[in-house]
């Protein structure tokens, strides 16, 4: 069933100036109900303009958004729609402010008008849901955390909320690469055991390789293309000579073909390109 | 020449959860090298920066900046004119209103005669890359551009050190590759020390020399394929990028191959010879 579809979506940000700047343009997606969905594209290509359009945060200047068949741009479902999709920003750390981890993670929890005794076990779920043990931090203030456990207690605060939708905008950006596995294997958890619907956007293909069913690819605010990993990534090769968005062992079969070797370019992993290399060295020393 | 020696950091209690950042270490940085240095968050590696010009001073040890020891106030300023240093977010250090003026910020501060100053800031924005907008707002560049505006700012110093912490966290790949461009250069033309802190493995693979820092001690130093390809590497956490992945595998699969080769283009050059 889908669970988040836009028609025909275009947003012009400061429409009627001379910054008027159309970020999207007639971008149409069907995104179905548990899938994990990476979005992706380089800077400006309106993958940011796009998630926020996911919870209401932004309306469409022209087209439409229907998350559960409902419309995002009529008001009264504003409220239902905040608690179904979570939106979790670029450095999520830098808007905690509570003076503990448990009233940090609890606020939101509050705000639902949840019990009390919800709330603590939803905190406790929350926090093991990223990784974190809460017996260890959950009086400690968020502040003195480092980075990359903080970026987990931002996530903990949207994860305990239980969205069905949860959107997350460059989750791993400048965490090392401990922190991005607690974030992705929370996100494959989420996927996996609690059926939670995942958009990713990420200018990292590394991430989304590993993670999403599907992939859609932004230029210039158009949706080049929505499908499997394979074909997106053709497509990515295709639009951009420089390959820069692909990660190093794809630009390789990139510029192994292009410099005539007999290699496929239709690969993912780094597993696949190991092999193409093994038969291409294989093949010059016979 | 950079000399770090039996450096202990400790934070005051009740400041996070480790406060031992850093636990007797030594290192010795020579003029000219480009050292990346690597480690999971909270193995000591903003506070290793930051020891490097005094922002932070040792627990116990001693940093000794071409002779100077950072902990004598009378040489902070010598210090601190020898040592650049540029953050993860290049808005938390851009003051001026114009580039020029923030590239020229520093140096007029420093006494000089003015056509000194004239010279070092078309230099330093020749060198940048940042000529076509000299007369901007620096809030109206890019992510990228704004990063060397920051290290532009650094050079016009004099800086013969230059330490970046995670300066291109922020960035998208076009920025991060142009940067890594400029810091090669730097590098190679202009002699100046690179010490770059950086998650991307990608980055770091284009030193001369690579450092692992694990729970405040060095745990690896040498050349990049030395260090990516040491079993104690994956047991930090930290991951393998894909070009020495892909030698990794190779040799596993019985070819030879030189474990130097680390980066897309020695790869691609190794392949099409």
């Amino acid at each position: 069933m889908p669970i988040i579809e836009t028609r025909d979506l275009t947003h012009i940000y400061l429409p009627g100036t001379p910054y008027q700047r159309r970020a999207l343009d007639e971008v149409s997606l069907t995104i179905e109900e548990g899938e994990f969905v990476g979005i992706i594209g380089a800077n400006g290509s309106g993958k940011s303009t796009l998630m926020q359009h996911f919870n209401g945060l932004l309306i469409p200047s022209s087209g439409k958004v229907l998350v559960d068949g409902k419309d995002t741009s009529v008001k009264g479902y504003r409220n239902e729609l905040w608690k179904q999709v979570g939106l979790v920003f670029q450095f999520p750390e830098q808007q905690i402010f509570a003076s503990t981890v448990y009233d940090e993670v609890a606020y939101g929890l509050k705000k639902l008008g949840l019990a009390r005794p919800i709330v603590k076990q939803r905190v406790e779920e929350g926090l093991s849901m990223v990784g974190l043990d809460s017996r260890d931090i959950l009086s400690l203030s968020p502040l003195c955390l480092n980075g990359g456990t903080r970026r987990q207690v931002a996530l903990a605060c949207i994860l305990a909320m239980h969205p069905a939708v949860l959107v997350l905008d460059e989750p791993t950006a400048g965490l090392d690469p401990a922190g991005c596995d607690y974030i992705i294997q929370a996100l494959q958890d989420m996927q996996r055991n609690h059926k939670t619907t995942v958009i990713m956007v990420s200018h990292n293909v590394n991430d989304l390789i590993l993670l999403a069913d599907k992939m859609a690819f932004l230029d210039q605010g158009k949706l080049m293309v929505f499908g499997s990993k394979t074909e997106v990534l053709r497509q990515m090769a295709h639009r951009d000579v420089d390959h820069l968005l692909l990660p190093d062992h794809l630009k390789l079969m990139y510029r192994l073909a292009a410099a005539g070797c007999p290699v496929n370019t239709d690969i993912i992993t780094l597993e696949q390109a190991t092999a193409e290399v093994s038969i291409l060295i294989g093949e010059s020393a016979r | 020449m950079i000399q770090i020696s039996n450096v202990t950091k400790d934070y005051p209690q009740g400041t996070g959860l480790r406060t031992r950042a850093l636990d007797h270490v030594d290192l010795t940085i020579e003029p000219g090298e480009f050292v990346g240095i690597v480690g999971r968050n909270g193995s000591g590696k903003t506070t290793l920066a930051r020891l490097l010009n005094g922002l932070l001073l040792p627990s116990s040890g001693q940093v000794l900046v071409d002779g100077w020891d950072t902990a004598d106030p009378c040489h902070r300023q010598d210090i601190r004119a020898r040592v650049g240093m540029v953050f993860q977010n290049p808005d938390n250090q851009i003051i001026n209103p114009i580039v020029e003026e923030e590239v020229a910020f520093g140096v007029e501060n420093l006494n000089l005669p003015s056509a000194e100053v004239t010279r070092r800031v078309d230099w330093v924005i020749e060198l940048m890359g940042l000529s076509e907008w000299r007369h901007h707002a620096p809030h109206l560049l890019s992510g990228g551009q704004k990063q060397r505006l920051a290290i532009a700012a650094a050079l016009a110093m004099g800086n013969s050190y230059l330490v970046l912490d995670e300066p291109t966290s922020m960035l998208d790949q076009l920025a991060r590759r142009d940067l890594m461009t400029c810091l090669k250069r730097l590098v190679r033309e202009e002699k100046i020390t690179v010490i770059l802190i950086s998650h991307s493995m990608e980055e770091v693979a284009e030193a001369d020399r690579l450092i692992v820092l694990h729970r405040g001690s060095i745990h690896l130093d040498g050349s990049p394929g030395q260090v990516f390809n040491a079993p104690g590497f994956v047991q930090t956490g930290l991951k393998r990028p894909p070009i020495p992945g892909l030698v990794d595998g190779l040799l596993k699969l019985g070819h030879q191959i030189n474990q130097e080769i680390v980066t897309l283009e020695q790869m691609v050059e190794f392949l099409c010879q």
